[in-house]
């Protein structure tokens, strides 16, 4: 199974405080950032300091991305740089095909590390969103593809909002993208860190889209979406009890079972494992199946 | 917590600091470091402030110094203001510090 990407959080590449934070938010993954956080006299500094980072702390189980700035910037010099230190994954930004990830594919082979380095193609403009599938399939490293809602917004001239109606269709193909696939779908940032409600609600609605996680700019986001990403209790007993009775079915060789009066086939028997999946990798209990 | 640069690109060639040159942030978590040129044989002089001299200064010094002879550095002035950085940081931005000072033509 993929790794958990319930939350991964932007960290400015360039302030030690934030940056040593990283292991003590609780967030699925920290991205160290080199881009947009970065100005441009900056990049050779946050380079440096991201490289050491990475090599020097701790970050125990908090996936640790690198966000390189684009490849016909200086995205080159991230890569040759931060890739010895060994970061878990490098997030590609303003990918619009599928040669930008094999140009970091092939940097991450000749690095010639001992550990596998996912790669996380950041798709954010009209282009990137039309080539999804094709960026999702680019390389057996790409382990997710990830949205740019504000600089998707601005690429196709429209302005962004709350609900977020500019952003669904390229939210939606970006989903179904990742799906055809087989790799995860994570979105975007929601910009207003003061507004929980506004957070949660869109939370929930992308989870329904079928994302697996998205990012966040503040620290106060991580619990809000834990909380919509993380399966509750009833939803975890209602999977085993789907299991359970998808087992006993195949026991009397039927491929069909009944939980409460509704029939259990092979999408939501897929659905359950997902979610005793996550509930296992969270160490979340697990219940006994209901008579 | 120590990484020894020993990885960086101008660690086995001759390198000479050129210009002045300046790296880090003035604030809490970081440590500002300001690099000159000398002269020959004058060796490394560190002009070394920090938040936590009494407690780290030795420690800080001993880091700096590591990273300057790894790019095999005689001569130069360092003036660092610590402000709480952790090793890593200090290696870092040393190490910014040195390769603005020792790039040529700018």
């Amino acid at each position: 199974m993929a790794r958990l990407r319930r939350s991964r959080i932007y960290l400015p590449g360039n302030r030690p405080r934030m940056i040593q934070k990283g292991p003590l938010l609780g967030a699925d993954a920290v991205i160290l950032d080199l881009e947009d956080s970065v100005s441009p006299e900056e990049k050779d500094a946050a380079r440096f300091l991201v490289t050491h980072a990475i090599k020097a702390l701790n970050f125990g189980e908090t996936e640790v991305m690198v966000r390189i700035n684009p490849l016909s910037a200086c995205g080159l010099e991230d890569l040759a740089a931060v890739l010895p230190a060994g970061p878990d994954a490098i997030v590609v930004p303003k990918s619009e095909n599928r040669q930008g990830v094999q140009i970091v594919e092939k940097a991450i082979i000749q690095s010639n590390l001992s550990k596998r380095v996912a790669i996380l193609p950041l798709i954010e403009s009209a282009k990137g969103i039309l080539n999804a599938y094709e960026i999702a399939c680019a390389s057996p490293l790409v382990e997710a593809i990830t949205f740019g809602g504000e600089d998707f917004t601005q690429d196709i001239g429209a302005t962004r909002t709350r609900e977020g109606r500019e952003i669904f269709w390229g939210r939606s193909m970006l989903v179904i993208a990742a799906k055809a696939a087989g790799v995860q779908a994570l979105d975007t940032v929601f910009s207003d860190f003061n507004d929980e409600e506004g957070l949660r609600n869109d939370t929930l609605a992308i989870k329904q889209m079928g994302f697996d996680g998205r990012a966040a700019i503040h620290p106060s986001q991580i619990a809000i979406i834990h909380e919509v990403f993380t399966p509750t209790e009833a939803e975890i007993q209602h999977a085993v009890n789907v299991i359970r009775a998808a087992e006993i079915a195949r026991g009397k060789g039927s491929g069909v079972a009944v939980v409460k009066g509704k029939m259990i086939d092979k999408p939501i028997i897929q659905r359950a494992e997902k979610i005793i999946r996550i509930a296992e990798r969270l160490d979340l209990p697990i219940p006994e199946p209901e008579a | 917590m120590n990484t020894k640069v020993k990885d960086n690109s101008m660690a086995l060639q001759t390198v000479k600091i050129l210009r002045e040159a300046k790296a880090g942030l003035d604030e809490r978590g970081d440590v500002f470091v300001s690099i000159s040129p000398s002269e020959e044989n004058s060796g490394v002089q560190i002009d070394l402030e920090s938040t936590l001299m009494s407690l780290f200064g030795d420690q800080i010094r001993a880091s700096v110094l590591d990273v300057i002879e790894g790019y095999g550095l005689k001569d130069l002035k360092l003036a660092i203001r610590d402000q709480g950085a952790l090793d890593y940081a200090i290696r870092a931005r040393v190490q910014t510090a040195i390769e603005r000072a020792v790039k040529e033509g700018e």
